[in-house]
């Protein structure tokens, strides 16, 4: 015995929320599913999970946890990785987050902490989102924990067209020491094109979300819309804050769990494993030797492999690194160096050199020269390693 | 002191980027003429605004 149901659409039973499954008359189906769903978050990261940097800055920039940057001005402010043990957001599978630590408290008109995330134009341009539809949506949804019970805002600032636009979110009114997910449906905007960079490369950032505990009056007005692209003004990027965080010395605003997907509804974080954010990160930033990651085999500790090279002259040695993946573009490096923080070693034995410098890069390799205090022979090739636990190398081409 | 220190190619001697002090013995090595490199971007227009970087050594 079989039976079938004929029907258009499937909703709950309120009625009040859209169809759940909406049938058409070809014999396929359009359904809001928000569970075991892979490959929708255009967010690399967003579970924090990969610091290759650090864990603890009080500097701005690309600093902490790959591909997000922090800002701050005025007082200071602490920049770290935590970790979750137990809870509603480590019970989903989000045990790292971003703490923004206000150190030394400051509520000026000029003062401000804000977090960024930068997206690459043609993973927004190729996602399917019709930039130029009010009815196409993204869902931006994440998970903010405040020490302080207030209201916090967050915006997105789309530039690109003749005027750059804004578009403000609230996380709504906090408990403190809570975790609290907050959904935000972000419709295109009319006249814009399909490729919205316009003159800019596809490898450039022109949409870029932002969450702010605290955002001195210089950078905010009353009555600014919410929900709705505005036109981008850096005297009203926010509405005016409450300066309860913004005043108390040592407040924390954490942030984890970004997830940016096409889709008018919010689906569960798509949890991917640490080798797969790992491999989207080195995109942007890759660090190459560690000399705190102690290398197995004989020579000791603070002894990680950077290059294979030659001795150029008598003080100077030459290296080239290939990258794991294209690189967005050709990078800068990224290092930690002081006196004999680098080994070079040939058949004549090692030596110490003070400094490593880029030489050439492209989106594929960088070559680079180890000098300083070096007395090495032209006859030899060599390997260099770190000779310093807290040497660093690596390669950046953030956006 | 600046933010900038120039960096000199070994081989011909011209100068081919700049290093920015991060603090703690932490710097980026820049290239001048990368213009897609953000690390760039931000260089140049801290050259705009009216600074010059140290010489190099």
């Amino acid at each position: 015995m079989s039976s079938q149901l004929k029907v258009n659409s499937i909703s709950d039973a309120a009625g009040a929320n859209g169809n759940a499954i909406t049938l058409a008359t070809d014999g396929t189906c359009t359904a809001k599913v928000t569970n075991n769903l892979s490959n929708r978050n255009l967010i690399i990261n967003g579970s924090m999970q990969i610091a290759q940097r650090g864990t603890s800055s009080t500097s701005n920039g690309y600093q902490t946890v790959d591909r997000f940057c922090h800002y701050s001005g005025g007082g200071t402010t602490t920049w770290s990785v935590g970790t979750e043990t137990s809870g509603t957001v480590w019970g989903l599978g989000l045990r790292k987050y971003l703490r923004c630590t206000n150190t030394a408290n400051a509520t000026a008109a000029g003062n401000y902490r804000e977090i960024t995330y930068k997206i690459e134009n043609r993973d927004l341009m190729d996602s399917g989102w019709n930039v130029a539809s009010t009815s196409s949506k993204l869902t931006l949804s994440f998970w903010v924990r405040a020490s302080v019970a207030q209201v916090y805002y967050g915006r997105i600032r789309w530039m690109g067209d003749s005027a750059d636009s804004n578009f403000v979110f609230s996380t709504g009114s906090l408990t403190a020491d809570t975790w609290t997910k907050v959904t935000v449906s972000i419709p295109g905007k009319a006249g814009k094109t399909v490729n919205d960079g316009g003159s800019q490369p596809d490898n450039t950032s022109l949409f870029q979300l932002n969450w702010s505990p605290f955002q001195g009056t210089d950078g905010t007005a009353s009555g600014v819309a919410l929900n709705q692209w505005n036109t981008y003004s850096g005297s009203d990027k926010y509405p005016d804050f409450a300066t309860t965080w913004g005043s108390t010395n040592g407040a924390t605003f954490d942030l984890t769990g970004v997830q940016l997907e096409l889709s008018d509804y919010a689906s569960d974080f798509e949890n991917r494993t640490y080798g797969d954010e790992y491999n989207r990160c080195l995109r942007y930033f890759w660090l190459i030797a560690n000399g705190s990651e102690s290398a197995a085999g004989s020579g000791g500790s603070g002894l990680a492999p950077v290059a294979t090279g030659n001795c150029f002259t008598s003080s100077l040695a030459f290296a080239v690194v290939p990258f794991p993946t294209r690189m967005r573009a050709a990078p800068s490096i990224y290092k930690v160096t002081s006196t004999d923080y680098w080994d070079v070693v040939t058949n004549d034995g090692n030596t110490q050199a003070d400094d490593v410098t880029i030489n050439r890069a492209s989106t594929t390799s960088v070559s680079l020269y180890f000098s300083g205090n070096l007395s090495i022979n032209t006859t030899y090739g060599c390997h260099i390693r770190t000779y310093n636990s807290a040497a660093r190398l690596g390669v950046q081409a953030e956006l | 002191m600046a933010l900038y220190k120039f960096f000199k190619d070994p081989i011909d001697g011209k100068v081919v980027g700049v290093d920015k002090d991060l603090g703690n013995n932490t710097y980026l090595g820049i290239l001048i003429d990368n213009p897609e490199n953000t690390d760039t971007q931000e260089y140049l227009k801290w050259v705009e605004a009216g600074n010059t970087a140290d010489p190099a050594d």
